[in-house]
């Protein structure tokens, strides 16, 4: 086994531990939980396995299975970046909206306290 | 009901007796603004309009300085930027203060608000919307004077239409307006989409030369804000 294959075990098994962690934290969903721990299993076998996945890898048109799996990693990580960034301007959105309705809501008690006093 | 205002009576010349026939409200958003914000709030109540701060997440007294001349201080717990503080004043103005018009001004005082007279009298004699373009070029530092230049030779290429001063935030619209220019940015490009939507409705507009007082140049909006403003304008122009 080459170093390059141990670090890429190790790189899987700690990113399989935090995805543990938001497990126990239930901040992710069980369907989300799957999905980790498939692609960092899959991960792992295919970094154990090369050879294994040879077949899939010409399939696609892919020289070696390391391609693919470069390959497969950036179409993952580009599409967590998009679906990151709509959440973002979502929640960008709702806090600017909070904000601004508790300023205003904050005046109006306000101006109303003002005017009760002043009839007092 | 709107209309009566907007007419007004020919024999009512004078300022202070068209701010009666039209209600007219001044919105400044503020962020730390404690330097300034005193010299601006007492020229505006001279004008005896209703004035709105909107204390955008300060960290110093700025809201407190200002609520000794108005009672209508917003305070954003957290900064959201200029678009937003706008957008809160207005809303604010023409929901719960029922104004007709409102006019933007910069609490930094930059502008003087010596001029708001100008923009009353176009409201009232029926202009929507009403542009401040700092007069005095020569006064407006260098870089931004050419980034200014930039930008509006570069809106007028994309849109066809000469807005100038696109920066400047010192304008008056009415509530009519504000539903067709409404903003979506939270931060200095509010401007330019204003700008933007302008243009593409191919709304009337009236330009008020305004006096320009540069206090601090690193403050406001700086190049890296134009330039900003310049992609966006860009990009808007893709979709």
């Amino acid at each position: 086994m080459s170093f390059f294959q141990l670090s890429s075990i190790l790189f899987a098994l700690c990113m399989l531990y935090i995805v543990r962690i938001h497990q126990r934290k239930t901040s992710f969903s069980l369907f989300e939980v799957s999905l980790w721990y498939f692609l960092w299993i899959a991960f792992i076998v295919i970094t154990i396995f090369p050879n294994a996945f040879i077949g899939i890898s010409n399939l696609f048109y892919f020289d070696r299975v390391f391609d693919m799996l470069v390959v497969g990693a950036f179409m993952v990580l580009s599409f967590l970046v998009v679906k990151n960034h709509f959440k973002y301007k979502e929640i960008e959105l709702k806090i600017d909206k909070l904000v601004r309705d508790i300023s205003i809501l904050n005046l109006k008690c306000d101006l109303k306290k003002t005017k009760i006093r002043k009839k007092n | 009901m709107h209309i009566s205002y907007r007419l007004g009576t020919p024999s009512l010349s004078g300022f202070k007796q068209e701010y009666r026939l039209m209600k007219i409200v001044v919105v400044s958003p503020a962020k730390n603004e404690a330097e300034h914000i005193e010299a601006l709030m007492s020229s505006l109540i001279k004008h005896k309009l209703d004035i709105v701060v909107v204390d955008d997440g300060s960290s110093d007294n700025t809201g407190e300085i200002a609520s000794q001349y108005t009672p209508y201080i917003l305070r954003h717990s957290i900064n959201l930027g200029k678009g937003s503080s706008l957008k809160t004043g207005c809303d604010f103005a023409f929901n719960f203060l029922n104004a007709d018009s409102v006019i933007l001004i910069d609490s930094d005082h930059q502008h003087s608000p010596l001029d708001i007279p100008v923009f009353c009298k176009h409201l009232k004699n029926g202009s929507d919307l009403v542009l401040g373009v700092r007069e005095a070029r020569t006064q407006m530092p260098l870089i931004r004077n050419i980034m200014n230049i930039l930008l509006t030779l570069l809106f007028q290429r994309l849109y066809g239409r000469v807005i100038p001063d696109i920066p400047s935030g010192f304008k008056a619209f009415t509530k009519k307006m504000y539903k067709l220019i409404e903003w979506e940015g939270n931060g200095y490009e509010v401007e330019m989409q204003m700008a933007i939507k302008i243009a593409k409705l191919h709304l009337d507009f009236k330009c008020v030369p305004i006096r320009t007082i540069y206090h601090n140049q690193s403050r406001g909006m700086t190049p890296i804000d134009v330039i900003n403003s310049l992609l966006k304008t860009f990009m808007s122009k893709l979709y």
